[in-house]
C-alpha cells in the first residue's frame, strides 16, 4: 500500500514558509506534533500561530499532524517521508523541519497510533488485600479464613489515575492456582520468542 | 447461649418431660426439618407416640432449630451447654441435645456463612495469545497479546468438580451466579502481574500473619 496525500494537505504544506514565515511555521509544526501526541488540554494556546492568517494556520497545522499520522500508519523511516515531501516541493527548511520532528517522535507516534482503535480491557496492573474472617452478623466467632481480593486493572497514561477493570475474591489456594495458570501462559509466551 | 430465652425455653418443656428417646426422635425431626423442612405428618406420627399434642411438637422442633442456630453462630463449648441444667434439663437429655447440636455445627455454620454478602471468586481462566498484525492505524506491527477469559462465581465449589462443565448441569438459579470477563494484557505486563501477585501470596505465610490471626484470636 502507497501513501498519497488529498490536495488539502498538499495546499497546507507547500504555504509553510510561503504563507506563513518560517519561524512561525517551525512553532506551528512544533504544535502540530504536541496535537498528534496529546490531548488538548495538555497543550498550552499559541495565538502567535493563528494571529496573521487562522483559516491557513489551521489547514497546515491539519496537514503536518496528517502527515505525521499516515508516515507513522505506513510505517515510513525518516528517508521515505523526506522523499514524499520532496515530490510535492515544499519549502527545504519546512520539509527538513518536518523529518526532523518526525524522527525525534517516531516511537512516540508509533505508541499513539498503536493505541487508537478498539480492544479489550488492557490490564497492566494487579492490586490487592488481605483480610481475615474475624466475626460477623453470622457468627460471632469468624473462621479465620484468609481472603485476597485483586483487583485488576490499569494506570489511565494521561492522568495517572487507576481504572479498575475486574475485582474478585480467593483464598490463598485459589490465588495459588491463579497464579499457576498466569504462570502457564508465560511459558508458552517465552516458547514461542525463543529462537529456534 | 447459656441461658435459654423466655419463649424457647416454654416450647421446650416438652423435652425435660419426656424420656431420652423422646428427645432423640425430636432431635431427628429437627434435623429432618433441616434437610427437608416441615413435615406434618411426621409430627403428627411423633405427638401419637410421645402421647402429646402435634400443635406442641412444631414448635418445640423449631425451638431446637434455634437452639442449634444459636449455639452454632457463638460456638458454645460443651461445658457452657451444661448450664442448661438450671433450666431444668436431666444430663441425658442434656448430652443428646449435646450431640444434636455439635453434630449439625459444620452444617448450620456452612449455611450461615453462606447467607453472609456474595462476592464473586476466581474459579478459572480461559487464554489465547494472539499477534496483532496490522490495525487501521498501524499497518505494519508485530505485537503479542494475550486475551484472558476469567471465570467468576460466587459459589464456591470444590476443586474436584469440572468448573465449566458444571454449570450445564446446574439449575439456571445457580448458573446466574456465575459471571465472565474478558480481557488483554501483554507479556510484559503478564510478568509484572504474576510478580505482584506471588509477592501477595507470601504475604499470606509471614510469621507476621500468624500473629495476627493469633491476636484476633480466630
Amino acid at each position: 500500500m502507497t501513501l498519497s496525500l488529498s490536495n488539502e494537505v498538499v495546499e497546507g504544506l507547500k504555504g509553510l514558509g510561503v504563507e506563513i514565515g518560517i519561524e512561525l511555521s517551525k512553532k506551528l509544526i512544533a504544535n502540530a506534533v504536541k496535537l498528534a501526541l496529546y490531548s488538548d488540554a495538555n497543550i498550552p494556546s499559541n495565538p502567535e500561530i493563528y494571529a496573521t492568517n487562522p483559516a491557513f494556520a489551521k489547514q497546515s497545522e491539519y496537514a503536518v499532524v496528517t502527515v505525521l499520522f499516515l508516515a507513522t500508519k505506513y510505517g515510513y523511516d525518516s528517508q521515505k517521508l523526506r522523499n514524499l515531501l520532496e515530490q510535492h516541493g515544499l519549502v527545504a527548511a519546512v520539509l527538513e523541519e518536518i523529518v526532523k520532528v518526525y524522527d525525534t517522535n517516531k516511537k512516540d507516534l508509533l505508541i499513539n497510533n498503536l493505541k487508537i482503535g478498539h480492544s479489550l480491557p488492557h490490564i497492566t496492573d494487579a492490586e490487592w488485600r488481605l483480610t481475615c474472617d474475624v466475626k460477623s452478623s453470622a457468627s460471632d466467632k469468624g473462621s479465620g479464613d484468609l481472603t485476597y481480593r485483586i483487583s485488576l486493572g490499569r494506570y489511565r497514561e494521561k492522568t495517572g489515575e487507576r481504572e479498575s477493570t475486574v475485582e474478585f475474591v480467593c483464598n490463598p489456594e485459589e490465588l495459588q492456582s491463579f497464579i499457576g495458570r498466569l504462570k502457564e501462559i508465560e511459558r508458552h509466551c517465552e516458547k514461542i520468542s525463543a529462537p529456534k | 447461649m447459656a441461658v435459654l430465652r423466655n419463649e424457647q425455653r416454654e416450647h421446650l418443656k416438652i423435652l425435660r418431660e419426656k424420656s431420652p428417646e423422646a428427645v432423640v426422635d425430636l432431635c431427628k425431626l429437627a434435623i429432618d426439618y433441616l434437610n427437608n423442612g416441615p413435615n406434618e405428618k411426621k409430627y403428627s406420627a411423633v405427638a401419637k407416640k410421645l402421647n402429646t399434642s402435634q400443635d406442641l411438637v412444631q414448635p418445640t422442633i423449631e425451638a431446637l432449630v434455634c437452639l442449634l442456630i444459636d449455639a452454632t453462630k457463638s460456638s458454645v463449648s460443651e461445658a457452657d451447654f451444661e448450664n442448661l441444667k438450671t433450666s431444668g434439663f436431666s444430663l441425658d437429655q442434656i448430652s443428646i441435645l449435646w450431640q444434636f447440636v455439635s453434630s449439625k455445627r459444620i452444617f448450620v455454620e456452612n449455611i450461615l456463612r453462606a447467607t453472609s454478602p456474595r462476592e464473586f471468586r476466581f474459579r478459572d481462566l480461559e487464554w489465547r495469545l494472539d499477534g496483532k498484525i496490522a490495525s487501521r492505524s498501524l499497518l505494519y506491527q508485530a505485537n503479542p497479546i494475550i486475551i484472558i477469559k476469567l471465570h467468576l462465581d460466587t459459589e464456591q465449589v470444590s476443586e474436584h468438580r469440572s468448573v465449566l462443565g458444571a454449570k450445564r448441569d446446574e439449575s439456571k438459579k445457580k448458573y446466574e451466579t456465575a459471571k465472565q470477563f474478558l480481557l488483554q494484557t501483554d507479556p510484559n505486563n503478564l510478568v509484572h502481574i504474576i510478580d505482584v501477585l506471588e509477592r501477595a501470596l507470601l504475604e499470606s505465610k509471614t510469621h507476621r500473619m500468624r500473629d495476627m490471626l493469633k491476636a484476633l484470636h480466630v
